[in-house]
């Protein structure tokens, strides 16, 4: 246990220290399913929804398809996305994952009908037991030519306030933490988002309102 | 009042049925944290033939399988699956 803490410890010392650029940040629960499934992954916040329809084949990989508009910019990305766990450490009561996200695809630009090649490479690490949870994701994103390699940072805490048994509905309480170095005197620059999570059976519900007083609402639906 | 007592007839048949769940193995796990885990070893089992019921208890970290009358399920399918899954295998106990 003291050796995943020192692991996502020394990950949010990165996470702090970080970069000076950053536009997409992106933490998902759990991005590879169990063996021979699909997944719907949706996600709605401050910058953008994004749809993740991916298909497990085994507890490796994940192979799917991203649908993302955002908010202000007029931009669309259609990509295809490879999750893939690097390294995973099963405990009694705690479970550690290291994986690799990949995203290749290209982003619409609706005012200028221009599009550009879509890059996104996220590290996540999380350490949960069935009371604590913790997630860090380092990231870089190239979304050519203009933007070029930006980098990004999130990290969640969460605990559940009590325990129930398997198929009954679990709760989580979560604070989201987001870093966007490239929002000089913007109120995006920091954001930190309190959420719960409801959590049964194949089904995962996230709301939550961030600092700036914007939603979250996050869901997910395994088949 | 007929249906009132089915009711009470249907409920406590639950009951019972849930408190009389007899398993043939118990499978300590290590890494069963959450119901997606969960979800993932009783989708697994309960693909197979052999088994009759699945129960597991997160707290623990225990799978508990029923087996159908007759049938078996070796040491090495449990491990295997188990790994398939993602998670490691602690011990197989079977109940006689």
């Amino acid at each position: 246990m003291i050796k995943h803490l020192l692991y996502a410890f020394l990950f949010s010392l990165i996470f702090i220290s970080s970069y000076e650029n950053t536009t997409k940040v992106s933490l998902n629960a759990r991005p590879i399913s169990y063996p021979e499934s699909w997944t719907l992954m949706q996600q709605l916040n401050w910058e953008k929804i994004n749809l993740h329809y991916h298909y497990s084949p085994n507890i490796k990989n994940s192979i799917g398809f991203v649908y993302a508009k955002y908010d202000n910019e007029d931009e669309q990305l259609y990509a295809g996305q490879w999750n893939h766990l690097l390294f995973r450490k099963n405990e009694k009561k705690s479970q550690a994952n290291l994986y690799s996200k990949l995203q290749l695809g290209q982003l619409d630009l609706e005012e200028s009908d221009e599009s550009y090649f879509h890059l996104d490479y996220q590290l996540s690490y999380d350490w949960e037991t069935r009371r604590h949870f913790y997630a860090v994701s380092l990231g870089t994103t190239y979304d050519g030519p203009e933007e070029s390699f930006t980098q990004n940072q999130s990290a969640r805490i969460g605990i559940a306030p009590y325990l129930v048994d398997y198929g009954k509905l679990h709760t989580w309480l979560m604070l989201q933490f987001e870093h966007h170095p490239n929002e000089i005197d913007s109120d995006n620059r920091l954001i930190w988002t309190p959420l719960i999570r409801l959590f049964k059976g194949d089904v995962l519900i996230e709301l939550g309102v961030n600092s700036n007083q914007k939603l979250l609402f996050n869901s997910i639906i395994r088949f | 009042m007929k249906n009132i007592f089915l009711i009470l007839l249907f409920s406590c048949s639950s009951l019972l049925f849930a408190e009389s769940f007899e398993a043939d193995i118990n499978i300590h796990v290590k890494g069963l944290v959450c119901d997606f885990c969960a979800r993932s070893v009783e989708k697994t089992f309960g693909k197979l033939d052999s088994v009759e019921a699945i129960k597991v208890d997160l707290e623990a970290g225990v799978i508990y399988l029923d087996l159908k009358e007759n049938q078996e399920l070796n040491d090495e399918i449990i491990k295997k699956l188990i790994k398939a899954n993602g998670y490691s295998l602690e011990s197989i106990e079977r109940n006689p």
